[in-house]
C-alpha cells in the first residue's frame, strides 16, 4: 500500500502544471479576494467615496422673499406676521440638506459635487457620480409653508440614481430617507406638542454596537471568504485523484496492480491517503501563506493553529473518502466524466450550500442546515467556531458528523469497487 | 507525381527532419524504412499537409501543395499510426461519418461503405462499437476509413504496429492488392524491414532525420555487393586462429561470432579454401560455413553501424 | 460543418452521462438557489435580558413593521447556540432604550438590518422622550397621524427602470450563478477537441477536404448550443416553475445570452491553446470559472469594490458584461439598442479570444 501512495504522489508531483494548479491557484484566488474585499462587506465598512451630484434649482433668498410675500396675502392676526418672519430666518431648508452632507460621518463616505441639472445628468449617465440629488425650485417655499402655516403639500427632494441594484445608490437613498424621516418626525412632534418638544438631544450615545460571544475579535469577511475558498478548492483534490485513477485504468496499470494481488481495500486506502496528504499540504499552504501575506489569521495563539491543523486533518479525511468513492465509481464506469461532473457540478453546489459564495445562513436557514451536511460546509462551520472561540462541546458534534460521513463514504467506495469479473 | 524537396522540420532546438528528398511515381509502392524516432512520422505528416515544414517543398503534379493543401487532400488517404477512430461509434458510423466529411452522399456513400468494409473483412461486425474490437480489427477499420474516398495516394504510418500475425498478413495482402490491382500509389512507413521488403518496389532508409540511402531493393542491397559476409562455425575458437584469419589478405574484417567467426570479404574472392586449409593446419574443425545474402537490415547496419530496432 | 456538428450529437447519444448530469445538477442548483430565496423575509433572532414580556412585545411589534425583515423572539441561550453552530451570524439584543448585536461573524446582512433597527429605535426613543417631557400620553398615535402629511418627501427615480432593490439582489444571484455554472459545462464540452487531437481523429478531419474553419465551427457550434441550452433551461425553470419575472425583453435576453455563450466558447478555445491534456483542463476549469466569477462580480455586488485594479480587471471578465446585459434586459427593461455596449464588448472579447486561441492551437500545424 505504501508503494501505491508513493506512486500516486510521484505521479502528481511530476505533472508540474497540475501540481501548481492544485496547490497555488487557490491561493491566487484568495489574493484576488483580498484585494477585492480588503475590509469590505464588514460592519465598519470603508466604502470607496461615493460621488454625488447636488443640483440646486432653488435659492434661499427667493424662497424667503416668496414666503414673506405670501404672508402678506394672508389675513393673519396682528403681530403674527412679524413673529413668523422672525422665526423663519432661523431656518434655512436648503442649508439643512447641505449640512447633512457636511456632517463629518457622512462626508467621510460621500463627496458632493455641485452641478447644474444638465451636467449632473450627464455625470450620472457616465457613472461619474452614483446619484443626483436635486433641490427643485420652490423647495424652500414649500417647506416653510408646510412648516409654519401647515398648508400646502410639503416639499419634495428628488433623487435620481442609476439603478436600484446598486449598493452605492442604496446607501445614498437610505441616508436621505433617514434624514427626511427624522425631520418629518420632529415636525410631527412639534405639531402634536404645539412646539413643546425641544430640539432632539442626542444623549443616548451610540445605538446598536456589537457584542461578541467571547473575548475574541469577530470573524472578518476576508477570513470568511478565505476559509470558504479553501474548503471549496480542497474538494477539487478528490476530483484530480480519481481522474488519475481513470487514467490508470485506461493505460491498464490498474489491471496490473490488481494482478499483483492488491486488494480493493489496499488500493482505495492508498488513494485516500494520497488525497489526504495533498489536501493537507494544500490547505496548510493556503492558511499559512494567507496569514504571512495578508495577516488573515495573524496574532493567533498556538492553540488556535493546533485547532486549524486538527480541522484540516479531519476535513482532509473526508476528502480522501470522497476521492475513494469517486475512484470506485470512475473505475466501475471507466469514464473521466465522473470526476468531471464532480469538479464541475457537485463541487459548485456543495460550495454554494456550504456558504463559500454567499453567506447563506441569514437568507435561508434550511440551506445552512443542508450545507452543514457537506464536508466543506461542516468544516467551514468548524473554522467559524474556532475563530469565534466556541468551546469544544459545540464543535465535537460536527467533528463526529464529519468523521461519520467519512466512514460511510469509504464503505460505499469499497462496496462500489468493481468486482473482478467486471474488471 | 509527388516530389519532396529539401524538407526540414525543426522543433525548438531539435531538428526532427533534415533535408529530405524523395519522390513517388504513379502506381509505385514505396517504403520508408527507419528505426523508431528516425523522423518518419514527421516526414509523412508534412507530406500529408498535417504540419508545416520549417523549409522545403512538396510538389504534386508540379504544384507546391503547401500553399494550397486542399488541392491534394481529396486524393490523399492517410492511415495514422494511432487508432484515430471514435470508440463510442460503430465501425459503420465511423466510416460513414468520414465518408460524409469527404463529401460522399446517399447511395454512393452506402456503396463505398460496403466496399471498404468488405475489403477489410469487417462487414459482419460493422454494427458493433469500435471499443469492443480487438487490436487487429481496429487497425483494419483505421485503414478502411482512409480508403473510402478512393485516394490516388495512400500514405500509411506503421499500420501494423502491435497486432497479431494473421491480421498483419491480412493487412499486407490488402495493401499489395490495392497497389497492384487498383493501381494505388502507396507510401509505406515501417520499422519492420520484412514488411517493406515484401510490399515495396523502392525503399528510402531514414535515420536521425535524414535519408541515408534510397533505391530499389536490389540497388540498396548492391551497396553491400562489393562485400560478402561469411559465417564459419568451429568446434573450438582460439586467438591464434583469429590472428591468422586477420592475416589473410582477402578478408577485410574479422569479428568473433557466437561459435566461430564472421568474415567480411570482397565479393568474388574465394576465401573458403584458404580458411579451410588454415583450420586444418591449426587442428580446428569447421562445423559449418555459410555465405550470407544481404538484407535491408544488413544495409542499415552497414550504413549506420546500428541495428534497425536498437 | 454539419457532418461534424451532427457527429457531436451522435457521440452525445452514445455517452450522454456528462451532459445529462450537468442538466440534472442544473435542476438541483436552480431549486437550491430558489430555495435560498424562498423566504422573502429575513429572520432576525431577537432576545432581551431585562425587558418584561409586554415591553419586548412592543419592540417586536415596532420592529416587525418591515417588508423585508422578521424579528423573531428568542432567548440568549438559543441565539448563542445558533451562532455557535454556525447557523446564524448574528442576533439582536434589545434592552431598555438600547440595542446590541450579538455577532459571530461579520455579514453584510447586518448592515441592512441595522439600517432598519436604527430607524425604529431613533424614532421610538425620540417619541418617548418627548412624551416624558410633555406628559402627553397618546403621543404615539397622534404623531403617526401627523406623519401622514409629512413635511418633506423624496421622489426617488432611477435611470434604468423601476426594479426594486430586493428584485435586483435576487436576480443578481440567479443570473450570476447561472452564468457561472454554464462556464463549466461549456469548458468541459469543448475539451472534446483536445481529446480528439490526442487520439488522432482530429488529424483525420483536418486531412479531409473540409475547411479547418468549418471543422472548428461544427464543434464550437455544438458547444455553443449545449451552453446556451443549459442557461435557457435554467431560466425557463426559474420563470415557469418558480415564478421569477424575466420581463418582456425576450429578444434582448436571448441576444445577450448568445454573445455571452459565444465569448465563453471563445475563452475555451483560448484555454485549449494554452493547455496540453484533458487532465490539465480539468484542473484549470475551476480556477478560470471561479476566478472569473469572483472578479466579474457574480458572487457579490461589484460596486462594493474600491480597488481600481480590481475594477479594471472586472471589466475584462466576460461574465461581468453578461451580467450587465442580462440585468439590463431583465430588471431594467432595456432593449437591444440600450444594451449595445455590453453586447459589443462581449462580441469583441469573443472574437479576440477566438483569434488568439485558434492561433495558439495552430501554432505548430498552421499551414
Amino acid at each position: 500500500m505504501w508503494n501505491i501512495i508513493k506512486k500516486d504522489l510521484l505521479i502528481i508531483a511530476r505533472d508540474r502544471a497540475e501540481l501548481l494548479v492544485l496547490l497555488l491557484m487557490p491561493f491566487i484566488l484568495i489574493s484576488i479576494l483580498g484585494f477585492a474585499l480588503g475590509g469590505l462587506i464588514s460592519g465598519n465598512q470603508t466604502m470607496p467615496d461615493i460621488n454625488v451630484a447636488l443640483v440646486e434649482e432653488d435659492q434661499s433668498e427667493t424662497g424667503f422673499a416668496d414666503f414673506t410675500a405670501h404672508l402678506q396675502t394672508l389675513e393673519l392676526p396682528e403681530g403674527a406676521v412679524e413673529e413668523l418672519e422672525a422665526s423663519v430666518t432661523l431656518i434655512d431648508p436648503i442649508e439643512m440638506v447641505k449640512e447633512l452632507f457636511e456632517n463629518p460621518e457622512v462626508s467621510d463616505a460621500i463627496e458632493i459635487f455641485e452641478m447644474n441639472r444638465a451636467e449632473a445628468e450627464e455625470a450620472l449617465a457616465e457613472d461619474e457620480v452614483a446619484a443626483m440629488v436635486t433641490i427643485p425650485s420652490g423647495y424652500t417655499f414649500a417647506t416653510l409653508e408646510k412648516m409654519f402655516l401647515e398648508t400646502g403639500d410639503g416639499s419634495e427632494l428628488e433623487l435620481l440614481i442609476q439603478d436600484f441594484g446598486q449598493v452605492r445608490a442604496n446607501v445614498i437613498k437610505n441616508m436621505l430617507e433617514s434624514f427626511v424621516t427624522s425631520i418629518n418626525l420632529e415636525m410631527a412632534l412639534a405639531e402634536v406638542t404645539e412646539g413643546e418638544s425641544s430640539q432632539s438631544s442626542n444623549d443616548r450615545g451610540v445605538l446598536g454596537d456589537s457584542e461578541y460571544l467571547s473575548t475574541r475579535e469577530p470573524v472578518t469577511a476576508f477570513q470568511y471568504y478565505t476559509i470558504g475558498m479553501a474548503v471549496m478548492f480542497a474538494l477539487y483534490v478528490a476530483g484530480t485523484i480519481s481522474s488519475n485513477a481513470t487514467l490508470e485504468k485506461e493505460t491498464k496499470v490498474f489491471d496490473r496492480l490488481m494482478l499483483t494481488g492488491q486488494s480493493p481495500l489496499n488500493y482505495l486506502t492508498g488513494k485516500m491517503i494520497s488525497t489526504i496528504f495533498i489536501s493537507v499540504i494544500q490547505l496548510g499552504i493556503l492558511f499559512s501563506l494567507s496569514t504571512v501575506i495578508f495577516q488573515t489569521f495573524a496574532g493567533e495563539s498556538f492553540f488556535f493553529w493546533l485547532g486549524v491543523g486538527f480541522i484540516i486533518f479531519v476535513f482532509s479525511l473526508s476528502i480522501g473518502a470522497i476521492a475513494a468513492l469517486l475512484t470506485s465509481i470512475s473505475l466501475r464506469y471507466n469514464s473521466y466524466s465522473v470526476s468531471g461532473v464532480f469538479s464541475g457540478g457537485v463541487v459548485t453546489i456543495f460550495a454554494f450550500l456550504g456558504g463559500s459564495f454567499t453567506q447563506v445562513e441569514q437568507i435561508s436557514p434550511i440551506i445552512r442546515v443542508l450545507g452543514n451536511w457537506t464536508p466543506n460546509g461542516a468544516s467551514m462551520t468548524l473554522y467559524m467556531q474556532l475563530l469565534q472561540g466556541v468551546g469544544w462541546n459545540s464543535m465535537s458534534q460536527i467533528v463526529i458528523r464529519l468523521l461519520g460521513t467519512t466512514v460511510l463514504l469509504f464503505i460505499l467506495a469499497i462496496g462500489l469497487f468493481p468486482k473482478r469479473r467486471s474488471v | 507525381m509527388l516530389e519532396v524537396e529539401g524538407l526540414k522540420k525543426k522543433f525548438k532546438t531539435n531538428v526532427a527532419v533534415n533535408e529530405v528528398n524523395l519522390y513517388l511515381d504513379k502506381g509505385e509502392s514505396v517504403g520508408l524504412l527507419g528505426p523508431n524516432g528516425a523522423g518518419k512520422s514527421t516526414t509523412i505528416s508534412m507530406i500529408s499537409t498535417l504540419i508545416k515544414p520549417t523549409a522545403g517543398k512538396v510538389r504534386y503534379q508540379g504544384k507546391n501543395i503547401l500553399k494550397d493543401p486542399n488541392s491534394i487532400r481529396p486524393i490523399l488517404g492517410v492511415v495514422p499510426q494511432e487508432i484515430a477512430l471514435y470508440e463510442l461509434l460503430s465501425a459503420y458510423e465511423n466510416v460513414k461519418f468520414f465518408g460524409k466529411i469527404y463529401g460522399l452522399k446517399g447511395k454512393q456513400l452506402e456503396q463505398k461503405i460496403d466496399q471498404v468494409l468488405e475489403l477489410v473483412g469487417l462487414q459482419d461486425r460493422k454494427k458493433d462499437l469500435v471499443k469492443t474490437y480487438s487490436g487487429g480489427m481496429k487497425r483494419r477499420i483505421n485503414i478502411a476509413v482512409a480508403l473510402l474516398h478512393e485516394p490516388e495516394i495512400l500514405i500509411m504510418d506503421e499500420p501494423t504496429v502491435g497486432i497479431d500475425p494473421q491480421s498483419r498478413s491480412y493487412i499486407l495482402d490488402m495493401v499489395r492488392k490495392l497497389n497492384q490491382e487498383k493501381g494505388m500509389t502507396v507510401l509505406y512507413t515501417s520499422h519492420y524491414m520484412e514488411e517493406v521488403e515484401r510490399l515495396c518496389d523502392r525503399v528510402y532508409i531514414m535515420d536521425h532525420g535524414q535519408i541515408i540511402a534510397s533505391g530499389t531493393k536490389e540497388e540498396l542491397k548492391s551497396i553491400l555487393s562489393s562485400e560478402e559476409t561469411v559465417l564459419i562455425e568451429v568446434d573450438q575458437t582460439s586467438s591464434a586462429m583469429l590472428d591468422a584469419l586477420n592475416e589473410l589478405t582477402a578478408i577485410q574484417q574479422v569479428t568473433e561470432a557466437p561459435k566461430g567467426y564472421k568474415l567480411i570479404v570482397s565479393k568474388g574472392a574465394n576465401v573458403l579454401a584458404d580458411v579451410f586449409s588454415l583450420a586444418e593446419t591449426m587442428d580446428i574443425k569447421i562445423t559449418s560455413a555459410h555465405v550470407e545474402v544481404p538484407t535491408l537490415e544488413d544495409v542499415f547496419l552497414h550504413l549506420t553501424g546500428r541495428k534497425l530496432r536498437d | 460543418m454539419w457532418a461534424v456538428f451532427e457527429l457531436q450529437w451522435v457521440r452525445l447519444k452514445r455517452n450522454p452521462f456528462l451532459v445529462l448530469s450537468f442538466l440534472g445538477l442544473t435542476f438541483v442548483f436552480v431549486f437550491l438557489l430558489a430555495g435560498s430565496q424562498a423566504d422573502q423575509k429575513m429572520t432576525v433572532h431577537t432576545f432581551t435580558d431585562q425587558l418584561s414580556e409586554p415591553q419586548m412585545a412592543e419592540w417586536l411589534d415596532l420592529l416587525n413593521d418591515s417588508d423585508t425583515l422578521t424579528f423573531q423572539q428568542s432567548d440568549r441561550e438559543d441565539v448563542v447556540d445558533l451562532i455557535e453552530a454556525g447557523r446564524i451570524s448574528f442576533g439582536l439584543h434589545v434592552d431598555e432604550e438600547q440595542f446590541h448585536y450579538l455577532v459571530g461573524h461579520q455579514s453584510h446582512y447586518q448592515i441592512a438590518v441595522d439600517q432598519h433597527v436604527q430607524r425604529v429605535f431613533q424614532e421610538t426613543l425620540r417619541i418617548r422622550q418627548v412624551a416624558e417631557q410633555t406628559g402627553i400620553t397618546d403621543i404615539q398615535g397622534r404623531v403617526e397621524e401627523a406623519l401622514e402629511q409629512p413635511l418633506m418627501s423624496i421622489d426617488v427615480d432611477a435611470l434604468k427602470g423601476d426594479a426594486s432593490q430586493a428584485d435586483a439582489e435576487r436576480f443578481h444571484v440567479v443570473i450570476g450563478m447561472t452564468l457561472y455554472f454554464a462556464i463549466y459545462t461549456i469548458l468541459i464540452t469543448i475539451s472534446s477537441i483536445i481529446i480528439q487531437k490526442r487520439d488522432g481523429t482530429w488529424n483525420r478531419l483536418i486531412l479531409s477536404p473540409v475547411k479547418k474553419t468549418k471543422i472548428y465551427l461544427g464543434h464550437l457550434f455544438y458547444c455553443f448550443l449545449i451552453g446556451f441550452l443549459q442557461i435557457v433551461v435554467s431560466f425557463a425553470l426559474f420563470h415557469y416553475l418558480l415564478g421569477y419575472d424575466f420581463g418582456d425583453q425576450f429578444g434582448a435576453i436571448v441576444l445577450v445570452l448568445i454573445v455571452y455563450v459565444f465569448s465563453i466558447v471563445a475563452l475555451g478555445m483560448f484555454l485549449m491553446g494554452l493547455i496540453q491534456s484533458p487532465q490539465q483542463l480539468d484542473a484549470v476549469n475551476p480556477i478560470v470559472a471561479t476566478g472569473m466569477a469572483m472578479l466579474g462580480g457574480a458572487f457579490w455586488p461589484i460596486d462594493l469594490i474600491s480597488n481600481q485594479m480590481m475594477i479594471a480587471l472586472s471589466r475584462v471578465m466576460p461574465i461581468f458584461h453578461g451580467m450587465e446585459g442580462l440585468k439590463g434586459a431583465i430588471l431594467f427593461d432595456q432593449g437591444i439598442t440600450e444594451l449595445l455596449q455590453p453586447l459589443s464588448i462581449l462580441l469583441l472579447m469573443g472574437v479576440l479570444f477566438m483569434g488568439i486561441g485558434i492561433n495558439l492551437m495552430e501554432r505548430d500545424t498552421k499551414i
